[in-house]
């Protein structure tokens, strides 16, 4: 304290020790932020974690991986009904089936009209 | 953001208008022998001497004493700041015109729940009516107002509409603290939030100071909220930026506590019994300053000394140095001593990441004078242990109320009666 320095504020002991103090505390926190499992979730649902993350990418590969899979060995399988079963095949007049509609792929093609 | 360097803390009078039941200073009447006009005035030249910057006034309720405008222009035309903090039971408009007259910068309101239960804490009916009445008063006058509040088990799930209430008042600030067992509150532990209840006040506030950041409102948590959690520098840099971190306690390093009968401390809040430097009636305050073991207990920051007081949790952690055991007047009314510090956020992360949990449990009730306090002792046992039946009061994430819809909980209707 200098001849001239009021006794407050009081300088530290060891400026350069705080400053290292400082540094190492930013950094441990750094760190432990993110090693830490977030807190319980609060207002607005739960917080999105790095946890969360790695799950999601996991989940999202499998699920490219599974599409893959299916395009390529689920061709010639028959294809599941869509929601409320396969479309209503009106008979025609001549009696003749048509050949079912396709599901899988895209809408059903037009249809006969039934006199 | 503003920085402050010094500061003092200066209780001008203990006559109080309002009966907290969690009031430190157990305030009511004024003290025997507090300090005349005249040394009041001259201890404010030896503030400015010292190098005190700002000055912020309490009490009690400091406006009850009758020459407290005086003391209000001296410090102003001494060139310091200076500030008032108060219960705000019935400010009025004229009153807030002769505060901005005689040049305070700011007053800060406490404000503890929505209605019912500031009336609780604050020991009387109409409080909270009466201190947003003040702060329209102040606002009209053209005084800035700001806001701090208590967090317990009280006013904890009432934060976020504390805040909408403040915000609506036009609060430009809002500081926060932990009610902690000092005077009357050592008389109600269940007040008192136990450490692992921390896990889930520390989300709320994190989220509150993002409100406060979107709203333009600076969010200040008070000293003893903290630390090195992984809210920390949110919590404490209030705009957003910034790297502020807690740097151990400040008492006698930038602050000072002054009791209305002219005692010095490092901090307003520490126990005067423990941390007394003495009297401006018997030496001068540069004095006390320069030889009263007490105000230069947080000294040497940086070295041993700066932390050789600390035992417990607090010895062994790996933010022991900087950290130098949090707030020294939480420890203290928890325990009887410094430097080991139950109420920090770190402290229970750690413990829950071992599977334990800490309780508080009171030993030694306190005496029943101002400052005063108990002694607690810590239990550590699983986190997963049957909480203790009858705590109704027990705090968790969901006890929040984070619209007003949400009625208050049952336990805490029972204790209002």
């Amino acid at each position: 304290m200098g001849p001239d320095q009021p006794p407050l504020p009081r300088p530290p002991g060891d400026p350069e020790k705080m400053r290292q103090l400082l540094d190492d505390a930013r950094r441990k926190m750094e760190e432990e932020e993110y090693m830490r499992t977030m807190p319980r979730p609060v207002y607005g649902g739960p917080p999105v974690t790095r946890r969360w993350s790695i799950r999601g990418i996991v989940m999202l590969v499998a699920g490219a991986l599974a599409a893959i899979a299916a395009a390529v060995f689920g061709w010639n399988k028959m294809a599941a009904p869509v929601y409320g079963g396969p479309p209503v095949q009106p008979v025609p007049p001549n009696g003749e089936i048509t050949p079912p509609a396709a599901v899988y792929g895209g809408p059903p093609p037009p249809q006969p009209r039934v006199k | 953001m503003a920085v402050r360097f010094t500061y003092a803390v200066w209780e001008l009078t203990l006559q109080c208008n309002l009966g907290c039941v969690h009031c430190g200073s157990r305030a009511e009447k004024a003290r025997a022998s507090e300090l005349t006009t005249e040394e009041a005035l001259d201890l404010v030249s030896q503030l400015h001497e010292v190098g005190i910057r700002e000055v912020t006034l309490i009490g009690g309720e400091a406006y009850l004493r009758g020459d407290w405008l005086k003391v209000v222009e001296a410090i102003r035309e001494a060139g310091m700041s200076c500030t008032l903090t108060t219960g705000g039971y019935g400010i009025s408009a004229a009153a807030a015109r002769a505060m901005r007259d005689a040049g305070l910068q700011q007053v800060s309101v406490s404000i503890d729940g929505c209605r019912e239960t500031h009336d609780f804490l604050r020991g009387k009916a109409g409080s909270w009516d009466a201190a947003f009445g003040s702060l329209r008063h102040l606002r009209a006058a053209g005084v800035p107002v700001t806001c701090n509040s208590q967090i317990n088990r009280f006013s904890a799930p009432e934060l976020p509409l504390i805040y909408s209430d403040i915000v609506e008042a036009g609060c430009r600030a809002w500081q926060l603290a932990m009610t902690v067992p000092m005077g009357r509150a050592a008389d109600r532990p269940e007040l008192l939030l136990q450490p692992p209840e921390l896990l889930d006040v520390f989300p709320v506030l994190n989220e509150l100071a993002g409100w406060a950041r979107r709203d333009g409102v600076m969010f200040f948590p008070g000293n003893n909220i903290g630390y090195y959690g992984p809210y920390e520098m949110r919590l404490r840099n209030p705009n957003g930026a910034g790297r502020a971190i807690w740097e151990g306690c400040q008492a006698g390093i930038n602050t000072l506590g002054i009791e209305a009968d002219g005692t010095i401390k490092g901090c307003p809040s520490l126990p005067t019994a423990a941390y007394s430097g003495g009297n401006i009636r018997e030496r001068r305050l540069s004095e006390i300053l320069e030889s009263a073991p007490a105000l230069a207990m947080n000294a040497g920051q940086g070295t041993e000394a700066a932390w050789a007081h600390l035992w417990g949790f607090c010895k062994t952690c790996d933010y022991a140095q900087l950290c130098r055991g949090g707030c020294s007047w939480t420890a203290h009314v928890f325990f009887g001593k410094r430097g080991n510090n139950p109420y920090c956020h770190h402290r229970s992360l750690v413990r829950a990441r071992e599977g334990r949990r800490e309780r508080l449990v009171l030993e030694t009730p306190a005496a029943g004078e101002p400052f005063d306090h108990g002694v607690f002792r810590v239990i550590e046992e699983a986190a997963d242990a049957a909480w203790p039946e009858g705590d109704e009061l027990r705090f968790r994430a969901e006890s929040v109320r984070w619209r007003r819809e949400k009625p208050i909980g049952a336990a805490g209707l029972r204790v209002l009666g």
